[in-house]
């Protein structure tokens, strides 16, 4: 199987890149990069070509792509890339805005291309554990949720509002809302939320406390931000804990760590050893496309994290509940 | 001067009370509260509502005893003009008082600011565990969640701050000192010297103070 990566603006794309050259029946087709630089680097990296055009890049024999652009750029990338006949994987938040996000989805149903959203907790072994739980009765009826999604603040594009379209609670709100409707298999009524900027000099949201509602009278909270620093032991966390009539459970997809004590300015750190959910998310997408199968983690799925994440600035803004 | 202290008695080190301070049970306090006569009556929050109106009457707080918070409070007075995010977690087991919530209100806009804005959202309470979250912005600009589940379990309190270049963490079953836990209630527990020096008078402000924030957080939503 050919696949070909689309920019390597977010940094997910040379974990992606590295998941993909383990796997034996794939190879790295090409990769096409608006920044010539780094994309001529990856591409000696990853010992594949280099494509400055987009056109050509897409014209190339090539089954599938991975787009990890800007944000802003997802939309133009995933319909140009489906209307080439790719299979799309496809970095998150899935775009800016919900009518991008729909528009999108709409052109690879039209082209018949899987399009697929990169949430790769999904594929952490604790987060997959408690779905196991759930789906096997051991928690009882879910009643509420707790999550959190901290992290450093990655600078560069994602600070600037016009390619990223949010800070961290766009960037870190998609995923734990995904997990909470894959864990449900319901959908968020309503969103109330603080948005604010509290840890950086900087133009855009770096924090954020949200109150979710979901249509079966589920509650949750959650926790966005970029609020941990480079000295904090770990880059930050992906928590879920779940509420219900008969256990309590909480995971964390960071956890499994070792604590190493150093003398100096990072006198602590947590060395992850735990499953790699990047590697997972992406032998699920070549295994999907394959088996010419659905995708395990749909555009839709993309869309309706994106939505709640934006309600949650409409909510700030407005200093009331958003109803979806 | 003769206090009287009231009080769940396993929240208590024993090793605090001192002379001149009778530390009585609910229920040892309804059955002797004749013959002790106190000059000064200390009760938790959850009483308070019985003594409106009366004198020589002081108010406490659990969070604000506890050894664990007069730290994190330290970090977060540190730099009173910080912003941040303040969450704290409490698991009430299912005969806890949601009183809880009033006092922790009290108790974080000491150290945060005045709530400015208050949301709240719950489960079903009458189907046990039931959640309740609550969502304040402070008017220093500080947010936090505070979060209650009663019925899921044993009692446990977790707080955390994130501050700028400053993140403060507890976790009262993390933290705990003895461990498997059932042997001590401890971290959990506090001292008679604490409730004498930091209990509020129970006055005609501290119940306009009080009904003042259990209409915010009425109005904030589910309560």
């Amino acid at each position: 199987m050919k696949i070909g990566m689309m920019s390597f603006a977010h940094m997910h794309a040379y974990s992606y890149a590295d998941s993909l050259m383990k796997l034996y029946n794939v190879e790295i087709a090409g990769i096409y990069d608006g920044d010539e630089k780094r994309g001529k680097e990856a591409a000696e990296s990853y010992h594949t070509e280099y494509y400055r055009d987009q056109a050509d890049f897409l014209a190339a024999d090539m089954d599938a792509v991975i787009i990890c652009s800007e944000n802003s750029r997802h939309k133009e990338m995933v319909v140009n890339a489906a209307k080439a006949k790719k299979h799309i994987l496809c970095e998150k938040p899935i775009a800016t805005t919900v009518e991008d996000a729909k528009e999108m989805i709409a052109v690879c149903e039209e082209y018949g291309v899987i399009l697929q959203t990169a949430f790769p907790v999904r594929f952490s072994d604790p987060i997959m554990r408690l779905k196991k739980m759930i789906d096997e009765g051991e928690l009882g009826e879910i009643m509420a949720f707790r999550t959190t999604n901290r992290g450093q603040n990655p600078g560069g594009w994602f600070i600037d509002p016009e390619q990223s379209g949010g800070g961290a609670v766009l960037d870190h709100t998609v995923h734990m809302v995904d997990i909470m409707r894959w864990y449900s298999g319901r959908e968020i009524s309503s969103v109330h939320a603080i948005v604010d900027s509290f840890f950086h000099d900087i133009e855009i949201d770096d924090a954020g406390i949200l109150t979710l509602e979901f249509e079966s009278g589920v509650i949750a909270s959650h926790d966005a931000s970029w609020s941990r620093f480079a000295e904090y032991p770990v880059w930050g966390d992906a928590t879920i804990e779940v509420i219900g009539t008969k256990r309590t459970v909480r995971a964390d997809a960071f956890k499994e760590h070792i604590r190493i004590f150093k003398s100096g300015s990072k006198s602590l750190e947590h060395v992850f050893y735990g499953n790699d959910m990047d590697s997972g998310l992406i032998k699920d997408f070549v295994d999907c496309i394959e088996k010419k199968r659905e995708p395990s983690i749909s555009g839709y799925d993309g869309l309706k994290a994106l939505e709640a994440a934006l309600a949650a600035y409409k909510s700030s803004e407005t200093k009331s509940t958003v109803y979806l | 001067m003769r206090n009287a202290v009231i009080a769940r008695l396993n929240k208590i080190d024993r090793s605090s009370v001192s002379d001149g301070t009778v530390l009585l049970s609910p229920e040892e306090w309804r059955v002797k509260s004749a013959e002790v006569k106190p000059d000064n009556l200390f009760i938790p929050l959850e009483s308070a509502g019985d003594y409106i109106g009366k004198g020589n009457v002081n108010v406490y707080f659990d969070l604000e005893l506890y050894p664990f918070f007069q730290r994190i409070k330290e970090v977060i007075l540190a730099d009173m003009d910080s912003k941040g995010v303040l969450r704290l977690r409490r698991t009430v087991p299912k005969n806890g008082s949601e009183s809880a919530l009033y006092g922790d209100l009290f108790v974080l806009s000491a150290i945060a600011g005045e709530p400015e804005d208050i949301h709240v959202r719950s489960t079903n309470r009458e189907i046990f565990p039931y959640h309740i979250i609550v969502t304040i912005r402070f008017s220093g600009g500080k947010m936090a969640h505070a979060e209650y589940t009663l019925g899921a379990g044993e009692e446990r309190i977790e707080i955390e701050w994130s501050g700028i270049k400053t993140i403060a963490e507890f976790d009262s079953e993390e933290m705990t000192p003895i461990k498997p836990g059932g042997h001590s209630l401890l971290p959990l527990v506090y001292g008679v010297g604490d409730i004498l020096e930091k209990s509020r008078s129970a006055d005609e402000a501290f119940y306009e103070q009080l009904d003042t924030y259990k209409s915010l957080l009425r109005g904030g939503g589910d309560l």
